[in-house]
């Protein structure tokens, strides 16, 4: 990890806990394994249970008979969906205020006459043992009877085409209109046309999905869960007709996210079955299990037509994007969104027009991932990037540096960039560190490098009305306690609130202690996704912990007889800052407090800009708070007899604002890397006629510790972000060029490119073999 | 999952007592690494496993009489320590890429020959140094080419109550030489999508005795045997070499799946034939 201040650039003060690598409060229970993770969790009399899932894509279902199973021996319950109150969940995103629903976007909980993907789920089995819930598909039968079915968007938009979704199978369509690029298109010296195509690929989180849920002695239905989003209480609550104060959703440390616990997974199954039990319920789906059933990331078809000047100006831009959201519409309008905003990349683009679309099949449905269409967008920019400098003959570093956007450039959507762009300084060293030109060792090796630059907002879309509400208290030994209702998914969300708190309050690390996760007796803090916790709870944290700080440094003033802004708080002490003699200990100032009545906690929420909707006819607006920038490069070994790539080098610099952890967020982008070079390489849910042909992780492949180069990481701080203390949201944006980097880097090397994900070895050897078959 | 009885026999004769039920449906048990993750897919529903783990009988590795005799639960990670093992630079080649390390401390020789599957990373080596196996039963023993062991996808001439005892080796340090590569869609812990094992014999530029032997390409792992054939005495030359690469992409027979097409594999036969020859004269 290289770290580099910025002295001319940013002049950020020197703080005493923030910027500094220190160890995560999570770290010792994962690295010994006390942690608990939801699945971890037992309770007496508790109950397993099993989904029954559809074993065909489309079907009509003609009959379920639960009778065998009801009579079976250890059997407790069997649910249907002729037994739900509600019968579907809600699929919109939870604390949106606009209480409008999109029409059609619910999803049953349980198929009832009709499945319309392959591992739907159409009955529950809770029994005292799991391996008797197991035997649920012996025990229930299922008459189907197949249904005509669509397996690719195209199909689905065709006229006559089987309806999944109603009316016409379209999910979304977004229309970005900026500028007039068709009468720009004509001022173009070259036009360059490209088409990318994405796969569908899965979270592959080590925890699958799991929870325990029971009925707790005031009658309020409680579930303990891996989810990113404690905030489903709502949707629970309403899909079972529950108030939603008699919902409770716990929280745990979540074994990773990626966006694939952002919608709901066993939160209605376990709740269902405890309430109809009376008894706890557990579920932990299998392996093969969350890779049928839970969502995938969409698959893009995008297709690119750029305008360019000779001299490398980008003129205009016609970008059309095609999405599989699957069965169900989950999130896709939102991730559709978020493609379709940043269609063009970070580059100035005056004339723009988008339209993207995402069309309902009979295939697994798709919902988040880290990138959230962003990041399928980036695939195509950044290839299209490097095809316009081919077919200009320029460097395609130099095409990019022409078409950077600078602060105050806007996207698409007309939104401006506030803060600071060091998108040119972010290229030049992660190029820089790949170090020289090396030469391949054998004739048919051939070495490349690629690089990608990207733009990834942070934060929620600005009119779901963002907030966080943090806790942070004083105890009379001047140990500190945090609520905040952060679900932690691995990449320290907690412990970030833990380093601001300790920054601000004077108070080391380990005498701070965070509750989070938790909807009824933690403050909301949303949802961990969007890349939002640091910059929303951070900052809920860092007002709540600025509050208890000012009320001390009030009695602390009058107490060492000194003005307000001469105190400050550092190892449990407070103190004059030019004289540090004059102090007294933290606890004595905690009792004089106490003493008098003082607040010594305060609870505060923190909001984000809030913006009107789009304009309908254009799309322009603001969408979201801000946006981080970086780049990726990678160099590769391509064997061009057999098309096998090897990434040889990787280096990622990031413009982060300011890292509040620098550990913390070399982790982010090293494991942002690592995915992304699955999504570039391996990774592929091969879904065909709706049937998933890669089950298990023995066909789905992930990388090993043996794909994976060392990821150089350079952490850049403009100090220009809306978190605390100028950070930039991480999480995402570490994922997002690391793909299009690779392919850039094996189109360098064979000179051809290869447009579909993922590059394997076959399809690099076909594009290979094209190149000869043109000069033969 | 469905239950099954686990019998634990302290020595061979009891193992082959358990198997002498002669029920196809009582199965040995090496490793496991395959057997568990077969019973929890349901592809494999044995009512009895005979785990083997405290047979001393099917350990030990030892050279005798020009005979490398590697015993039945061998693990895949002897096969990176033992220097008896060691010096055979395609086994050695192949243990080093087969599945992970945690799977290679378990799995055993006898278990990737008793799976039978085409793609199993030990069963190229093996056919290209021309391996015997030895199999035992309450009735004696009896022993056979590896390479007819092989009847199809998880299919062999193992009887139900014979165990794998041993594999025999022929060893001549003489002038021979041998190489492995495996082409997976990653580094570690990948199925195969093809696999060659080459090993060579030579007499100054002539190539006295060669064994080709495929993997994932066909029903069973193959030997090349029309490939050979080309190089058999012949001298060692880029004419021969391309040759004798371009008959085994045609004898091998493969299949279309999730991996790839069976045109690249035959193509990548073609190229890592040749490679693997070349890799394993350098050797000399």
């Amino acid at each position: 990890m290289i770290r580099l201040d910025q002295p001319n650039l940013a002049n950020l003060p020197e703080l005493r806990h923030i910027g500094k690598p220190l160890p995560r409060i999570d770290a010792m229970g994962k690295v010994t394994g006390a942690t608990k993770y939801a699945g971890d969790y037992v309770m007496p009399n508790m109950l397993h249970a099993k989904v029954l899932r559809s074993k065909y894509p489309s079907a009509k279902i003609l009959r379920i008979d639960v009778s065998k199973a009801r009579g079976f021996p250890g059997i407790v319950a069997v649910l249907t969906a002729d037994d739900l109150p509600g019968a579907r969940v809600t699929t919109d995103i939870p604390g949106v205020t606009d209480t409008a629903k999109r029409a059609g976007t619910d999803a049953p909980i349980l198929a009832k006459d009709r499945v319309r993907f392959m591992g739907e789920a159409i009955a529950i089995v809770a029994a005292e043992e799991l391996a008797i819930a197991e035997r649920a598909s012996d025990l229930i039968e299922v008459d189907y009877e197949p249904y005509p079915a669509v397996f690719t968007p195209a199909e689905a938009m065709q006229p006559g085409a089987p309806i999944v979704t109603e009316p016409d199978n379209i999910v979304a369509r977004w229309r970005i209109v900026k500028g007039d690029a068709d009468a720009a298109m004509k001022n173009a010296d070259v036009i360059v046309e490209g088409t990318y195509k994405t796969q569908f690929i899965d979270h592959a989180y080590l925890e699958p999905e799991a929870g325990i849920a029971w009925v707790d002695e005031n009658g309020v239905l409680t579930i303990r869960v891996s989810t990113q989003v404690v905030e489903h209480f709502r949707s629970i609550a309403a899909a079972l007709q529950l108030p939603q104060n008699k919902v409770h959703v716990m929280g745990a440390l979540v074994g990773g996210g990626f966006g694939g616990k952002e919608d709901i997974t066993v939160e209605l199954f376990i709740g269902l079955a405890a309430l109809k039990t009376r008894r706890p319920v557990k579920m932990i789906y299998t392996r093969e299990e969350s890779l049928l059933a839970h969502c995938k990331r969409h698959p893009f078809t995008i297709t690119h037509k750029t305008g360019v000047t000779r001299s490398g100006r980008i003129v205009a831009a016609q970008v059309n994007m095609l999405a599989d959201s699957g069965a169900y519409v989950y999130l896709s309008p939102y991730v559709l969104l978020y493609a379709a905003s940043s269609a063009v990349g970070p580059y100035r683009v005056n004339n723009v027009t988008v339209n993207a679309c995402a069309v309902a099949t009979n295939n697994t449905f798709t919902s988040a991932f880290r990138g959230f269409g962003a990041a399928q967008a980036c695939v195509a920019y950044e290839q299209q990037m490097d095809e316009i400098a081919r077919e200009l003959d320029m460097d395609p570093r130099q095409v990019r540096r022409i078409n950077y956007a600078q602060a105050g450039d806007t996207t698409p959507n007309g939104q401006a960039f506030r803060g600071a762009v060091w998108l040119e300084e972010c290229a030049q060293r992660a190029w820089d560190a790949l170090g020289e030109e090396t030469k391949a060792n054998a004739p048919h090796m051939k070495i490349g490098r690629g690089l990608a630059s990207y733009m990834q907002s942070y934060g929620r879309i600005t009119w779901f009305h963002d907030t966080s509400q943090a806790w942070v208290g004083l105890e009379m030994d001047g140990s500190i306690v945090i609520r905040c209702g952060v679900p932690d998914i691995g990449g320290g969300q907690m412990n970030t609130l833990a380093q601001i708190t300790a920054e601000v309050l004077g108070v080391p690390m380990e005498r701070i202690t965070v509750y989070g996760t938790d909807s009824a007796l933690t403050p909301l803090a949303g949802t961990t996704t969007a890349t939002r916790q640091m910059y929303m709870s951070g900052n809920a944290t860092y007002q709540a912990a600025l509050a208890v700080r000012k009320t001390l440094a009030e009695r602390a003033s009058q107490h060492l007889e000194c003005e307000l802004d001469e105190i400050d708080f550092a190892d449990n002490t407070v103190f004059v800052k030019n004289d540090a003699s004059q102090n007294m200990p933290l606890t004595q100032l905690i009792a004089i407090c106490a003493a008098e009545g003082l607040p010594r906690a305060n609870l505060s929420l923190f909001k984000a800009p809030f913006t009107d909707k789009l304009d309908p006819d254009n799309a322009q607006g603001d969408i979201w708070p801000d946006y981080t920038f970086g780049a990726q490069a990678v160099k590769v070994a391509v064997d061009t007899e057999t098309g096998e790539v090897r990434v040889l080098k990787s280096a990622a610099c990031h413009d982060v604002g300011r890292a509040l952890n620098p550990a913390a967020v070399a982790g982010q982008i090293e494991g942002g890397a690592a995915q992304g070079l699955g999504y570039a390489l391996m990774e592929d849910v091969q879904i065909v006629n709706g049937v998933t042909l890669t089950p298990s992780f023995a066909e789905y492949l992930i990388p090993t510790a043996s794909d994976i180069p060392e990821t150089k990481t350079i952490i850049l701080e403009s100090g220009t972000g809306l978190g605390p203390f100028g950070a930039k949201g991480i999480g995402e944006p570490a994922l997002t060029p690391m793909a299009p980097a690779i392919a850039n880097a094996v189109a360098d090397a064979i000179g051809a490119r290869v447009t579909q994900l993922p590059l394997t070895p076959e399809r690099v050897l076909e594009a290979i073999d094209k190149i000869e078959t043109r000069f033969s | 999952m469905r239950d099954f009885e686990l019998l634990q026999p302290k020595n061979l004769a009891d193992a082959l007592d358990a198997l002498a039920q002669n029920n196809a449906s009582v199965h040995p048990l090496a490793g496991g690494t395959d057997m568990l993750v077969d019973i929890r897919a349901q592809r494999a529903q044995p009512d009895v496993l005979v785990a083997l783990q405290n047979v001393n009988e099917l350990r030990g590795v030892t050279r005798t009489n020009g005979h490398l005799r590697v015993g039945a639960s061998t693990t895949i990670a002897e096969f990176l320590k033992n220097p008896l093992l060691t010096e055979h630079d395609a086994l050695r080649q192949a243990a080093s890429v087969f599945a992970n390390p945690l799977i290679r401390n378990s799995a055993t020789i006898a278990g990737n020959i008793g799976s039978a599957s085409p793609a199993g990373d030990m069963l190229p080596p093996l056919l290209a140094f021309d391996a015997q196996i030895e199999l035992v039963s309450k009735n004696g023993t009896r022993t056979m080419p590896l390479n007819e062991f092989f009847l199809g996808p998880r299919k062999t001439a193992r009887n139900a109550n014979e165990l794998i005892s041993n594999l025999q080796l022929p060893i001549s340090n003489l002038q021979t030489a041998s190489a492995f590569y495996k082409l997976g869609l990653r580094q570690a812990d990948a199925i195969s999508l093809v696999s060659v094992a080459v090993w060579l014999q030579r007499d100054s530029d002539m190539i006295r005795d060669v064994r080709i032997a495929l993997g994932a390409v066909a029903p069973r792992p193959m030997r090349a045997t029309r490939a050979e054939e080309i190089l058999h005495g012949q001298i060692f030359n880029e004419t021969n070499v391309k040759e004798a690469a371009r008959v085994a992409s045609e004898e091998c027979a493969p299949i279309d799946d999730l991996r790839a097409s069976a045109n690249y594999r035959r193509r990548m036969v073609n190229v890592y034939v040749r490679r693997m020859l070349e890799q394993a004269w350098r050797n000399f």
